[in-house]
């Protein structure tokens, strides 16, 4: 996939994955900025509306309502994302401490291993890449080229997603998640698809589904902006006519009236009423 | 009471108005045009019938293949395993009695009487209470053809549609737009016959949307998921959903996507959050201070 894709491609592969798999929401165009010039006109910070907002609050923003938004230090109430994105110089201790008080897991030593397992890079090697925000629009509009794209959905439409990607079983389409329950859209959904250039399974964690409103049956998949437009290509050609299409086609068993007592009994009045 | 069947609109104009539905509500399965027949020649060439492939199917069964796999399939007595329905829809004549005495060998109900109430007396399903087994012995259907309705090859008598809870809504909202009786929208729900009877028998008997939570044969025998909801439509109504379709509350209505408000929050909601808080606005000064 070295091909140079243009900010039209991704648009039109924004419509093409929302319209073919009936998405319920549109897919996210996510961008990482390193300094704030390169946040186009259209996109807004909260805190020029003063107000605060996380980064899967936006993505919902993006995904429902077609907002173009860019979330940094400064405008982010989720503080812990600020730091695991690498945006604000702290310490991994001040890290640690905060998700401490949280309470989220056993003891600190617990949160300790969580915190250096969930980036696969420590924070240190994340703070000097240099990124300062992020954006998020909705991918059929996008006013940058994405970094990653976030698809949220239902189990089969990312089953649809996943047989697309795996099409050609090329290692950089190769799909294997971890889950803990924390940090799924924001980092599973775009910066570790950002980082590591593969696609990442999301099921929406704690944040995600206390503070932006993600419905029960939903989960997502984060994949490299590349990744997107591969996907819109090779979207329903697994199993060519045998594969899993839209609508989704499920078998059923033969049945006959032996099945329940009362449709037996009506059967064979039935019958008698034909022999008459 | 006579049922009204309009021919302004022609099989063209219902598979146009099925994919419309269908890509416009984003929906997971194709909407079913249903049309219940008084003879097998009433059957057109390309729909099946389960008798002729060795095997049976009940009417859920037929939904579920035309809606998924865009199958048409046409049901008589003979093709039905659900004898019930059977019955329920007048296409053999039996006593009520003897429908009622198969219900009680199921044991739906906490007893006898309560099998008779529900056989005779609940007046939803638009057989079994009096008017409406007035209303469809005078029909004297003996069966029903069920097609993926952007491909049907007959006027449907009724539509059904599947979807998300919200999509139902999207329907019932374009329903509901100029609040005319016409196309009120008011069901009850025992938990049985809600696809066949109120999904489609029902529309067509009383001219009226019904709403389709689907019962035990739906749920058992058709692959039918958690979250689906449907609704059942007279035909003709589809044209007066798609027409109205998002036009509730114009720009603060609901919409494709779905948009749903979300709480304004800041750091104080946690106390990791609000730990962090002061830490960053610090490191923010010091660094715009440079």
């Amino acid at each position: 996939m070295s091909e140079t894709y243009t900010i039209e491609d991704y648009q039109k592969a924004g419509e093409g994955i929302y319209d073919k798999i009936h998405l319920a929401t549109y897919p996210v165009a996510i961008k990482y900025i390193k300094d704030f010039s390169e946040i186009p006109n259209e996109v807004e910070r909260p805190i020029s509306r003063n107000q605060k907002m996380c980064i899967c609050q936006a993505f919902t923003q993006s995904r429902r309502f077609s907002e173009k938004l860019c979330i940094s230090a400064a405008d982010n109430f989720c503080t812990p994302s600020s730091l695991g994105h690498g945006w604000v110089n702290l310490t991994e201790e001040e890290y640690i401490e905060s998700q401490v008080r949280q309470g989220w897991h056993k003891d600190p030593e617990t949160e300790a291993k969580f915190i250096r397992s969930q980036y696969r890079k420590d924070l240190k090697e994340i703070i000097e890449l240099g990124y300062k925000g992020v954006m998020s629009a909705p991918l059929t509009e996008t006013p940058f080229i994405p970094d990653s794209v976030l698809v949220m959905g239902n189990a089969v439409q990312i089953t649809y997603i996943i047989h697309a990607l795996t099409f050609e079983k090329i290692e950089e389409n190769e799909i294997s998640s971890t889950f803990v329950g924390f940090g799924e859209t924001c980092q599973k959904g775009g910066f570790r698809p950002f980082l590591t250039q593969r696609p990442e399974i999301v099921f929406p964690g704690t944040g995600d589904r206390s503070f932006c409103l993600i419905q029960d049956h939903e989960i997502g998949i984060g994949m490299t902006g590349k990744q997107a437009i591969y996907t819109d290509k090779y979207l329903f050609n697994t199993g060519k006519r045998l594969g899993l299409k839209m609508p989704l086609r499920q078998l059923m068993p033969r049945l006959n009236e032996k099945i329940t007592p009362g449709f037996m009994y009506l059967r064979e009045l039935f019958d008698k009423l034909q022999n008459k | 009471m006579k049922l009204i069947m309009s021919p302004k609109y022609t099989i063209e104009d219902y598979q146009r108005a099925g994919t419309e539905i269908y890509e416009k509500l984003h929906l997971s399965t194709l909407p079913v045009g249903v049309k219940y027949i008084k003879d097998e020649s009433e059957i057109p060439e390309g729909v099946r019938r389960p008798v002729n492939e060795g095997k049976k199917m009940s009417l859920c069964q037929c939904f579920t293949q035309s809606r998924r796999f865009s199958e048409k399939w046409a049901l008589m007595a003979v093709d039905n395993f659900c004898t019930p329905m059977t019955t329920s829809m007048g296409w053999v004549k039996l006593t009520q009695e003897e429908l009622l005495e198969s219900q009680i060998r199921q044991g739906w109900h906490s007893d006898k009487e309560s099998e008779k109430k529900a056989v005779t007396g609940s007046g939803i399903s638009g057989s079994s209470d009096e008017k409406g087994r007035e209303l469809l012995a005078k029909q004297g259907f003996r069966g029903l053809i069920s097609v993926p309705l952007d491909e049907t090859p007959i006027i449907p008598d009724s539509i059904l549609i599947y979807g998300t809870p919200v999509k139902i809504t999207y329907i019932i909202h374009a329903l509901a737009f100029e609040k005319r009786s016409k196309y009120e929208v008011k069901s009850s729900f025992v938990g049985f016959g809600e696809s066949c009877l109120k999904g489609t028998l029902m529309p067509l008997l009383m001219q009226k949307p019904q709403i389709v939570i689907p019962g035990t044969g739906d749920r058992s025998f058709c692959g039918i998921q958690d979250w689906e909801v449907a609704i059942g439509l007279p035909g003709k109504h589809i044209f007066y959903v798609l027409e109205n379709l998002f036009k509730t509350g114009r720009n603060q209505g609901l919409k494709l996507p779905l948009r749903q408000v979300i709480p304004r929050l800041d750091e104080s909601i946690t106390p990791g959050f609000k730990y962090l808080a002061p830490l960053i606005e610090k490191k923010l000064k010091e660094e715009a201070s440079k």
